[in-house]
């Protein structure tokens, strides 16, 4: 049996989004943790273990905040976790968030001295393209999609964490690029779209596309306090799916519409209201975009235990 | 309505199982995969299982007249069910004669053994079966023109499942699931990571049977060149609809069963072509790059490339078997980067069987052109396959000099136009080889 190495103090900043409510009960289960110090603009809800912070990212002087917070019990660990998936997304405030709010925070990390920093990405930032390989790994380039400001932030939060990464090789820098994650508790433009009963398609398109059960989502959050080394993973369920597979998984149908019926039609939703698929996101149902997992099951020792189609059906249950 | 399995009566440890329902079109035998729902709902069906979203609902006749032939009674709006083994003669007298057992489950659970085991669980199972009082003359009337309608389901169902319809009505169904895959709408679940629907590919395997083995009798000379673990399969592309892949994945299938399965590759012409791209990735179709071939030899799987791309099937019929540049050499690159062997292949008779007689412009359904070509002729196809190719030298460098990797595609290039040569001299008639 080993010796409980010295008890853990790690950061979360985003606790009250999807992947910070996610991770916290793990973090509060582990014995090795001693505590979770909350970096958000609210008080996270039932969470054993966890004393909060109040810090708003979007805010100028957050950076100062975070530094004393950091400075004043240092952590272990940092989880950057603050992105931008809500329904009432704006885009000026989403920037500030995601965009500047992550300057602040690699900012506050290299000047605490903060030995790890857990960084939420998406394999959405490598685009859907024609000319992508069946596997994407995590070299390949981020495409991003280009006139999607919601893909074009996060895109831009990675180059932020690769410059970091460059100018302090002393900080274990692990990016985590999550494929959709799917389940009864989160809520994502994903999660939104599939949950519609009718779903528009691209006609004579199929897609594949890949899904991840938020359990799998957890541990693989989790498992990165253990990385030893700097590196980026694709997280990925296991298996994929073609879209309109999704669709019928998740109990909706497929409406097929010509892509050019289907940009008009959306464009007119979008208008009408906060329909979940964005105009600018129409690559996504119209090409693959496969993330290869291997590289998190050989070096994180993260393996999904739900299939694609677990993950799917696990929307029903919400 | 109701989603739930349709218990299949025999089907415990038994595989042998066929149902065809007059109106809707659909066969099931054994482990058929995909089947259609008239409705436009779609079932999926595992090994042996089976499930009507669209129905739901399962019908049985629990009459076996003296002749024991298979007897179903399907809806038009329901699955139907059928058992083929042959029962001892069995009469379920209920009043008036009407023999009537319905079930319906609600239930997503699996079949209870005692399905299997007895023969006819149906009346204990479930007694909601609406039980016809033999006293009153409305149930009479009632009784008389359930067992007239039970009689004309037994005669439609006698009609369909004749000697001939069977293989026809299978196809039917494998053409519409294919349909639906082109559409984007197919919904099948058991996808590889390249994009092959399994179920799509065993519906539609006695079409592919009927074509390799009827239709086009492809003989197959020279498979054990291939060598194992992993080859790259370098072959002349033609036909209007180049059916070549494919079929060359079934040869491999058939003479080489101890390679693991081949997959061809597609350019992104038509890879990323709606419709045609769709179902050519469902049934196996790869996308050609660097990182997909590399990716196949990794896990020494034969790959099949056509060089020539769209060029090949592109080209006039007057221009038959004339080879058009084999694209940039890419074969040759991965061929010297991996240092797998290439194996030129060789195949006639695709031409003559899609010939290619104009092209329409279609820019406007995403398509590069629309082939005009006369349905499927059933020209005769010889594959072969000729020896094993090796690069000069090996390795990354190597690959971006044109000193190795071009004498190899001029090699190929070579074994390829001689095998063809010989086998067209060979040939002394198109359709009987």
């Amino acid at each position: 049996m080993a010796r409980p190495e010295r008890a853990l103090r790690v950061a979360v900043t985003g606790a009250n989004a999807d992947l910070g409510k996610l991770l916290l009960p793990l973090l509060a289960a582990d014995p090795r943790v001693e505590s979770v110090l909350a970096l958000d603009a609210a008080m996270p809800r039932d969470a054993p273990k966890v004393q909060f912070r109040r810090v708003d990212l979007t805010d100028y002087g957050s950076e100062a905040d975070l530094r004393a917070a950091l400075e004043e019990r240092p952590v272990d660990a940092l989880y950057h976790l603050a992105l931008d998936l809500s329904r009432t997304r704006i885009s000026a405030h989403a920037h500030e968030l995601e965009v500047a709010g992550t300057m602040r925070v690699l900012s506050a990390v290299a000047q605490a001295q903060v030995p790890k920093v857990v960084v939420g990405s998406f394999t959405l930032l490598y685009g859907a393209r024609g000319d992508h390989p069946a596997l994407l790994s995590e070299d390949a380039p981020l495409h991003g999609c280009p006139p999607s400001r919601f893909v074009g932030d996060k895109v831009q939060v990675e180059e932020q964490v690769a410059g970091f990464r460059q100018g302090h090789p002393e900080v274990v820098t692990v990016v985590l690029r999550f494929a959709p994650i799917l389940g009864p508790s989160v809520d994502n433009p994903a999660t939104r779209l599939l949950k519609r009963r009718l779903v528009p398609t691209v006609l004579g398109r199929d897609p594949l596309w890949q899904a991840l059960h938020e359990r799998d989502a957890a541990r693989a959050l989790h498992l990165a306090l253990d990385a030893k080394r700097s590196g980026t993973f694709n997280v990925t369920g296991e298996g994929v799916l073609p879209f309109s597979a999704m669709v019928r998984g998740a109990g909706a149908f497929p409406v097929p519409l010509p892509s050019s019926l289907l940009r008009s039609t959306l464009r007119f939703l979008n208008t009408s209201g906060t329909w979940p698929l964005h105009t600018s996101l129409l690559s996504y149902p119209h090409y693959s975009w496969v993330a290869d997992g291997r590289r998190a099951r050989e070096e994180l020792g993260f393996t999904p235990q739900h299939h694609a189609r677990e993950a799917v059906a696990a929307l029903r249950e919400g | 309505m109701p989603k739930g399995p349709v218990r299949k009566r025999g089907a415990g440890g038994r595989g042998q199982l066929s149902g065809r329902t007059p109106a809707g079109g659909e066969v099931v035998e054994g482990a058929a995969p995909v089947g259609l729902t008239p409705g436009g709902g779609e079932v999926r069906r595992g090994r042996g299982g089976g499930s009507t979203p669209g129905g739901g609902e399962v019908h049985r006749v629990t009459t076996r007249p003296a002749r024991t032939k298979k007897k179903k009674a399907p809806r038009a709006d329901a699955d139907a069910d059928a058992d083929e083994e042959p029962e001892p003669a069995r009469v379920r007298s209920k009043a008036n004669g009407v023999e009537r057992a319905e079930r319906r489950e609600d239930d997503r659970g699996p079949a209870p053994a005692k399905a299997a085991a007895r023969p006819i669980p149906a009346e204990v199972d479930l007694p909601e079966g609406p039980p016809p009082p033999a006293s009153s003359p409305a149930a009479a009337v009632f009784a008389t023109a359930m067992t007239s309608i039970q009689l004309a389901r037994a005669v439609a169902s006698q009609a369909f499942s004749g000697a001939g319809l069977g293989p026809v009505m299978k196809a039917a169904s494998a053409l519409k699931s294919a349909v639906k895959t082109a559409l984007g709408i197919a919904g099948g679940a058991d996808v590889d990571v390249y994009g092959k629907d399994a179920e799509l590919v065993e519906t539609f395997q006695p079409i592919s049977d009927f074509l390799y083995d009827r239709y086009w009798r492809v003989s197959v000379v020279g498979a054990d060149h291939i060598p194992e673990g992993g080859a790259i399969l370098v072959g002349n592309h033609s036909g209007a609809i180049p059916a070549d892949g494919p079929v060359l994945r079934q040869a491999l299938q058939r003479e080489r069963p101890d390679l693991p399965e081949a997959r061809w590759l597609v350019e992104d012409q038509i890879f990323d072509t709606p419709y045609l791209g769709t179902l050519f990735n469902r049934m196996g179709a790869v996308r050609a790059c660097p990182e997909n071939a590399f990716r196949l030899l990794e896990e020494r799987r034969p790959v099949i490339v056509f060089p020539e791309g769209i060029q090949g099937i592109g080209k006039p019929f007057s221009q038959r078997y004339q080879l058009k540049r084999l694209g940039r050499g890419g074969f040759a690159k991965l061929s010297v980067r991996s240092g797998m062997p290439i194996i030129p292949v060789a195949i006639v008779g695709a031409e003559e069987s899609w010939p290619l007689l104009a092209k329409l412009p279609t820019n406007f359904l995403g398509l590069p052109y629309w082939p005009v070509t006369p349905p499927p002729l059933p020209a005769k196809w010889t594959i072969r396959f000729g020896e094993p190719l090796r690069p000069g030298a090996t390795g990354d460098a190597s690959a971006d000099d044109p000193s190795v990797v071009q004498p190899l595609v001029d090699d190929t290039r070579g074994a390829i136009e001689g095998m063809l040569r010989a086998l067209l001299d060979e040939r002394r008639s198109i359709f009987a080889g």
